[in-house]
């Protein structure tokens, strides 16, 4: 409220005020003057001054001050994006002294308000990690961690995140991504290690670090082949957070691996219920058609391979147009930003929309994109508040460079967002080709399984004989603590995950 | 509601639950199909029809108990009603701790206290001129105090407003104890009344009594529930007439609690 007042009410009366008549850019204690008026809090003059002088030549060896003192003045407007360009500045043109500190400190808060590492990981190279300040070193080295990992460099990524205190607030990420990292270059045992020991950090049950790093270790063991662990860890992936889905589905890959077709089942009775029909699911299907042609039901797998092709061969028609020369990255963006509204609104995509709602959840899944929409909304937020500032100052040359800025970073983010989007929708154009192919194969392999059995039939040999498994009792008991429902085509929310396939396979 | 679950004791169930109705999820109103002919037929439209596949009685739903109670304690405050005395309006708290051993096998303490009766309009008039007639059942159990056995046949859950889901159970409980009986009139206005038949006297306030419950908790989180509960007390209440002469008058009372069941210690897990 109070800044409100300050931009509306305020700041227009102290714009009035000018430097006296007799100061002069070229006197000495000018920029002292203008410093001065920043300092007594009239930012929108010392702002507009400050930029003058930093253009002009006359304070040429005091512009490393200048670009500091005018990045505070942006910070104090809460124009945070131009004050970045400030001290991005400082710090390319200092090797060391104050001002080279102070700025990395306010790079730092800027960093953790965009959470967007663009402006930053370029840096890496003009800062040693001597001139770290105290204040922010964890944080630095977990961001020249993230961005060493981001180029693949995992030792040095090992390093930085080895070098975050167990104190810091940015520990517990910086623990996953050095889990990742030892993943990424097959170190399998040491990642699993990390994970467990950033699951065993966070106590609440759902709280998200735990969850991920639970995540991780459950692919890291997976990835080891030891599926009977990893298959341990996913179950305990609780229902109400996001790794849910992912944890049944990656799970149903480990039950597969180990021959445990019911557990399977199980979850597909899951992740095929009307809680998750929106979602991009081609493999879970594809996975689906393989467990019953392991059983040797082949008419239930006709039905899903059948479903397969009515749904997802169409959906890649869609993607092959979407991705067609001359589709712009802004009509992606607006696309997903219209999913992303509708979905915070519960409301379903229309049929008319750019992209199907099912992609466009694959596409919200994205992390680099979800970022990038974050700091768009963000630059969005700083160019609606440079709005509100008073006309004279927008009319003037910071204003307008200010408006520039802007415009040009909210478009190539926008852009960026838009390559993310179509990075996304080339990725699910090769998996719809590949399970395109498996589902070829699948309905060979299901054909010669028809045939054999038909020939059986014909033969009399099938139906003289009891299944493999007719014998097997099937009662169970259930323990007390649990409870158990029949199941009667209902979908309940808490019954999800807790399925039991007690069926037989067909197979002789 | 959407979906009960009852083990063994389902003619109680039908008898309480009239307000309770089965429905079904319309999608899912079609049943599953058998695996030898009419997979054939089905038509999948959407990803869960696929759940169709499997004929529905393949599949089971095994899960946690949202509220467990085995090896848990149970602690109940509630507002307790007589609702049927014929005479009085009687209103008090009771009160019961207990610990389960199973799900559906628990034990414990209860009691029950009320406050001094207030006299029903029909009650006012009789005693008043010119009626000035005694009440035949002026009796009723101040304060219960017995030990129980509980057992909790059904559980079940039901969708609302299809936002929250919400688990219950049913018990029914068995219990004994003692009663401290008074009279409904105190002696200060039996006196003024002045009754030309003399009423007859208590010859023992502390009498036996026998409960049987019917209640049912809804699980409000892990720990705590909303409960209701109907308890049948017999009562033997042991008089003396104005002939010196003993006799017993077995009286039944009807008593509706509402309150909030308490479980200890918290649950071990989500």
């Amino acid at each position: 409220m109070m800044n409100k007042i300050f931009i509306f009410v305020l700041l227009p009366s102290l714009l009035a005020v000018s430097l006296p008549a007799s100061s002069k850019i070229s006197s000495k204690d000018y920029l002292k003057k203008v410093v001065n008026i920043i300092e007594q809090g009239n930012y929108l003059l010392g702002s507009r001054e400050l930029y003058r002088l930093s253009r002009g030549s006359v304070y040429k060896d005091k512009r490393v001050q200048i670009k500091y003192t005018l990045g505070m003045a942006f910070l104090e407007m809460k124009l945070y994006h131009l004050a970045s360009l400030q001290f991005v500045y400082v710090i390319k043109r200092t090797r060391g002294g104050n001002y080279r500190k102070k700025s990395l400190e306010k790079l730092s808060l800027i960093l953790d308000y965009f959470q967007d590492d663009q402006l930053f990981c370029p840096l890496g190279s003009h800062i040693r990690e001597s001139e770290y300040p105290n204040s922010v070193r964890n944080q630095l080295n977990f961001y020249f961690g993230k961005c060493a990992f981001a180029d693949k460099n995992f030792k040095k990524a090992h390093y930085h995140f080895a070098k975050v205190s167990s104190q810091s607030p940015y520990y517990s990420k910086a623990l996953y991504y050095r889990g990742l990292s030892y993943a990424e270059s097959n170190h399998v045992k040491r990642s699993a290690d990390v994970f467990r020991d950033l699951a065993s950090l966070q106590e609440g049950i759902t709280d998200t670090n735990r969850v991920a790093a639970l995540m991780g270790l459950a692919r890291v063991l997976y990835q080891g082949e030891k599926f009977d662990d990893s298959i341990n860890i996913y179950r305990s992936i609780p229902r109400d957070t996001i790794y849910f889905h992912d944890a049944l589905m990656e799970n149903s890959w480990n039950y597969l691996r180990s021959g445990k077709f019911r557990s399977a089942l199980s979850n597909f009775q899951t992740l095929h219920s009307v809680f998750y029909k929106n979602y991009y699911q081609p493999e879970s299907l594809i996975l689906r058609a393989y467990v019953y042609l392991y059983i040797c039901k082949y008419y239930e797998m006709e039905k899903v391979l059948n479903f397969f092709n009515s749904v997802y061969i169409p959906l890649l028609k869609r993607v092959n147009q979407s991705l067609r020369w001359g589709t712009s990255y802004d009509s992606y963006v607006k696309a997903a930003l219209d999913a992303r509204r509708n979905q915070e609104r519960g409301l379903a995509l229309s049929d008319g929309s750019a992209l199907p709602e099912v992609i466009m959840n694959r596409v919200m899944k994205n992390f680099s994109f979800r970022s990038l929409i974050n700091y768009l909304d963000r630059l969005k937020e700083e160019k609606a508040l440079l709005n509100t500032f008073p006309s004279e100052w927008r009319r003037d040359r910071v204003g307008r460079n200010a408006n520039y800025i802007l415009n040009r970073r909210i478009a190539s983010t926008q852009k960026a967002a838009g390559k993310e989007v179509r990075n996304t929708l080339l990725a699910v154009r090769v998996d719809l080709k590949r399970f395109s192919t498996s589902e070829q194969y699948l309905r060979y392999d299901m054909l010669k399984g028809k045939r054999e059995y038909l020939k059986k039939k014909i033969s009399k040999k099938y139906l003289d004989k009891l299944q493999i498994d007719e014998k097997i009792s099937r009662s169970y008991y259930v323990q007390n603590g649990y409870e158990y429902w029949p199941f009667d085509g209902e979908a309940w929310l808490d019954e999800l995950g807790n399925y039991h396939y007690l069926g037989k396979q067909n197979c002789e | 509601m959407k979906r009960l679950f009852f083990r063994k004791f389902w003619p109680i169930f039908l008898f309480v639950f009239s307000q309770v109705l089965w429905a079904q999820d319309l999608e899912h109103l079609e049943s599953a199909p058998d695996p030898t002919g009419r997979i054939k037929q089905l038509k999948i439209k959407s990803l869960s029809d696929l759940q169709r596949l499997t004929p529905y009685e393949s599949v089971s739903v095994i899960q946690k108990r949202y509220l467990p109670k085995t090896f848990r304690g149970e602690f109940n405050l509630s507002a307790s009603f007589v609702i049927n005395h014929t005479f009085f309006y009687l209103g008090g708290l009771s009160a019961w701790a207990g610990f389960f051993i199973r799900e559906d096998h628990g034990f414990g303490l209860e009691g029950s206290a009320f406050l001094p009766a207030v006299n029903k309009l029909v009650t006012n008039e009789m005693i008043s001129p010119p009626n000035k007639t005694y009440p035949s059942a002026d009796v009723f159990s101040q304060f219960y105090g017995g030990a129980y056995y509980k057992w909790s046949p059904i559980f079940g859950k039901f969708a609302v407003l299809n936002k929250k889901i919400i688990y219950f159970d049913m018990y029914m409980t068995f219990g004994a104890g003692v009663s401290r009986v008074i009279k409904g009139l105190d002696d200060k206005t039996l006196e003024n009344l002045k009754f030309t038949k003399p009423p007859p006297q208590l010859v023992k306030n502390v009498v036996p009594t026998i409960s049987l419950g019917l209640g049912q908790m809804f699980a409000i989180n892990q720990s705590w529930a909303f409960n209701w509960d109907l308890k049948l007390l017999y009562t033997i209440a042991e008089y003396q007439n104005q002939n010196q002469k003993e006799y017993y008058d077995p009286f039944l009372a009807i008593n509706l609690s509402l309150g909030i069941n308490y479980y200890f210690p918290g649950a071990g897990y989500r």
